[in-house]
């Protein structure tokens, strides 16, 4: 599916993405959230990756894996967190006009 | 804990206030079709219109289809409980579906917040915990917590769920909750977990 849109760049980018989110799941860091949250997570992701199309509602379903969020890495690096949250902050003006204006669903 | 979603909230909202201005006053393309442009209508742009149909008159008895007899998109794509709720909150309050629903979804984003927070605090910390409240409260997408959508319930049900999944409360929500209680504390004993 990736290959039919971004060719061959898109299916790498899935494979990427895929070992990306492997690597962040089996990092030592994680082990409070074993089993149960890492296993869901995971299992969250296998599910996305096997039935979702490439679609403006793709991030909107990566929601149910905030309980991730609690990775202790991210609270205990400043940069890290201070970094997602203004990212965050300043991405939400752009993803409004994004979706209410220009490409909505 | 709810500070930061109060304060994540007001930001979305005048996020999605001052661009609501600008759009209208110049003219921009909007998500959705407006017969009554204010704030609440605007926050139920795109299928919240299929959750206003549910809760005021149901799902249709027969499938809209186009010349061709395919079935066009209808209200059957949408689950009933978020309308539902909204409805109930309507009638009780005589409150118009819009702002009923920007409400509802608005508190049970709240409520999400607090799930999240309840799963991960005995697990990782109150630090780690409030980090992962906060960047869940004023993600890119968090406007998905106040808009007229069924995603603050969802989130609110999965993550509360996910919180009774993984402690012995599990068992008071099934069936001969007392008893599954009692073995799966001794079964968590056992293991040694």
């Amino acid at each position: 599916m990736a290959g039919k849109y971004l060719g061959l760049a898109g299916i790498a980018l899935v494979l990427v993405l895929a070992a990306g989110f492997g690597w962040w799941l089996s990092r030592r860091a994680l082990y409070p959230l074993r089993p149960e949250v890492v296993a869901y997570s995971a299992s969250y992701g296998f599910y996305l990756v096997a039935v979702f199309l490439p679609q403006q509602s793709l991030f909107r379903l990566l929601l149910p894996l905030a309980p991730l969020l609690g990775d202790p890495a991210i609270a205990r690096s400043k940069p890290l967190r201070r970094g997602l949250l203004v990212g965050s902050i300043a991405l939400q003006p752009v993803v409004i006009v994004l979706l209410w204006f220009i490409g909505y669903p | 804990m709810l500070v930061i979603w109060a304060t994540s909230r007001l930001l979305t909202t005048t996020l999605l206030a001052s661009l609501f201005i600008v759009a209208t006053r110049l003219d921009w393309n909007f998500a959705s079709h407006r017969s009554d442009p204010n704030f609440f209508t605007f926050s139920g742009s795109w299928d919240s219109s299929f959750y206003r149909q549910i809760a005021l008159r149901g799902y249709p008895t027969e499938l809209p289809t186009d010349v061709a007899g395919n079935v066009l998109p209808n209200a059957w794509a949408f689950l009933p409980v978020f309308p539902w709720l909204v409805r109930g909150v309507s009638a009780l309050t005589g409150i118009e579906f819009y702002v009923a629903g920007v409400l509802v979804a608005t508190l049970l984003g709240a409520l999400a917040a607090l799930a999240l927070y309840r799963l991960l605090s005995p697990r990782v910390g109150v630090h780690s915990a409030l980090w992962a409240v906060a960047l869940f409260c004023f993600g890119p997408l968090s406007f998905i917590l106040q808009a007229a959508y069924a995603e603050s319930l969802f989130s609110r049900s999965l993550l509360a769920l996910s919180r009774a999944f993984t402690t012995p409360i599990w068992s008071l929500s099934c069936p001969g909750g007392p008893a599954s209680s009692v073995g799966f504390r001794s079964f968590r004993s056992r293991r040694g977990f």
